[in-house]
């Protein structure tokens, strides 16, 4: 019975759901700061403290407008497939080492990709519950970047936790796999060159399913109009943004758990905040980096970047991954 | 909090507990934020008329019955466009060029990488 209530808890605030909108608020605050630079603009700077309850306001503010729906889109099935989805990737976060009773089970890195694409398929089922034709082409676009960015997305993060388990007995565990990680890049000359080659392409297909730039052809404002949320207002478009800026927070954080070494130089089970700090700053890195690359890039054609995503972090996930399958 | 304390469960009770805290997750934000901030805060601002229900296609003038076009066929002139050995591949050796094939070579091509990381971990 206790480890329910703990369960619950977590997921309720820390690492979850209360822990996901404090993050979502501080890194949409960071994007906009850096946006705002590179355009020459000061970016957020009136709401709270540097402007940093500007991104908290207008959340409220989509979800405290008035609910418009046409009366050719589905009614509540895009609220609970939303909901769900964001149900999805903050769940995510209770199997890395940033939960203090974190979930474990051989073979749990099936259950993050399992969680990690529902979240990609409810952004897809928003966008087919409202007929527009910006909407199916930004729907069209959306399955060409799922089909073409989710297995080399998926080939690159199971390279480290293999290797993980071959070396450290992690039992393809997320949360084992991201304690020991660090080992992966010293250990053998093998595991290193297939942690390298893994990391480029994790990289470049995670910048894929999170639609940064220039990946962001489904939603492309200047031609197709927001393509999946055209037709999205109010607190409907605020639940598809919760899943967008959640799972801009929870992948980067499992990449840098699988290839940044997560918590080290710290041990997480002797010094459980210091590893949480450690991880987090790792994690910030990783999102300016993130931000920087969304606003200096163009994008590319939907066709351009299907056959960048084939040709590139495809072939060189699936490199990494017979790598890592070789004795090590 | 200085020790962490791991709940180990079996991979089958995992997806289930998964599952669960998703759709658990999911009900708490659509109340919390649709039923509750939206219904409840938002009730004054609501309005009558049903002029809103006709705002759909950005303006346009529509055909009831023509109101969307084919999803699929934007997806496979895109895969076309970008790979098109690759979707001739498909289009011959798949059967059809329908969008189906393109998510089950997908769920193929993911189902052999688990399979291999099973296989590989020698159970």
């Amino acid at each position: 019975m206790q480890e329910v209530i703990d369960l619950l808890v977590q997921s309720l605030l820390y690492p979850g759901l209360f822990f996901i909108i404090v993050m979502i608020i501080i890194t949409q605050w960071l994007h906009r700061k850096i946006q705002g630079r590179i355009q020459y603009r000061r970016g957020p700077s009136h709401v709270g403290p540097f402007g940093t309850l500007q991104p908290f306001a207008d959340f409220i503010k989509l979800f405290i407008k008035e609910d418009l729906v046409s009366r050719y889109s589905l009614k509540l099935a895009p609220l609970f497939i939303a909901s769900f989805g964001v149900g999805a990737v903050i769940a995510l976060t209770l199997f890395t080492p940033l939960a203090y009773n974190p979930l474990v089970a051989p073979y749990d890195i099936i259950v993050f990709f399992y969680l990690a694409l529902w979240s990609s398929l409810a952004i897809m089922l928003l966008g087919l519950a409202t007929p527009n034709p910006y909407t199916s082409l930004g729907i069209g676009r959306y399955m060409a970047l799922l089909v073409s960015g989710e297995p080399a997305f998926v080939a690159s993060f199971l390279v480290p936790v293999i290797v993980s388990s071959k070396l450290g007995g992690a039992d393809y565990s997320l949360y084992k796999s991201s304690i020991i990680s660090w080992i992966n890049w010293s250990i053998s000359p093998i595991g290193f060159i297939a942690m390298i080659v893994a990391a480029i392409a994790g990289f470049l297909a995670m910048m894929g399913v999170l639609e940064i730039k220039p990946f962001d052809f489904p939603e492309a404002e200047g031609e197709i109009y927001w393509g999946v949320f055209t037709e999205y207002g109010g607190p409907r478009l605020a639940l598809a943004f919760f899943i967008l800026f959640a799972e801009r927070i929870v992948i980067p954080l499992v990449y840098v758990l699988l290839f940044l070494g997560g918590p080290w130089p710290i041990n997480i089970a002797e010094n459980y905040i210091g590893g949480v700090i450690v991880i987090l700053v790792k994690f910030f890195i990783v999102f300016i980096l993130l931000s920087i690359i969304d606003n200096v890039m163009p994008r590319y054609r939907p066709d351009q970047a299907v056959r960048f995503l084939w040709k590139y972090p495809l072939t060189l996930s699936i490199i990494a991954l017979l790598i890592s399958l070789l004795p090590l | 909090m200085g020790c962490i304390e791991v709940i180990v469960l079996d991979t089958a009770t995992l997806v289930l507990v998964a599952t669960g805290l998703m759709i658990f997750l999911g009900f708490v934000v659509y109340m919390a934020f649709y039923e509750f901030l939206n219904k409840f805060y938002t009730r004054k601002l609501r309005s009558t008329s049903r002029l809103k229900e006709e705002v759909v296609m950005c303006g346009l003038e529509y055909d009831e019955d023509e109101i969307s076009i084919p999803v699929s066929r934007v997806f496979t002139d895109i895969m076309r466009r970008s790979l098109p050995r690759i979707h001739y591949g498909v289009e011959k050796g798949g059967g059809t060029r329908i969008l189906n094939d393109w998510f089950t070579w997908m769920l193929v091509f993911l189902t052999i990488m688990v399979i291999l990381a099973l296989v590989y971990s020698g159970w």
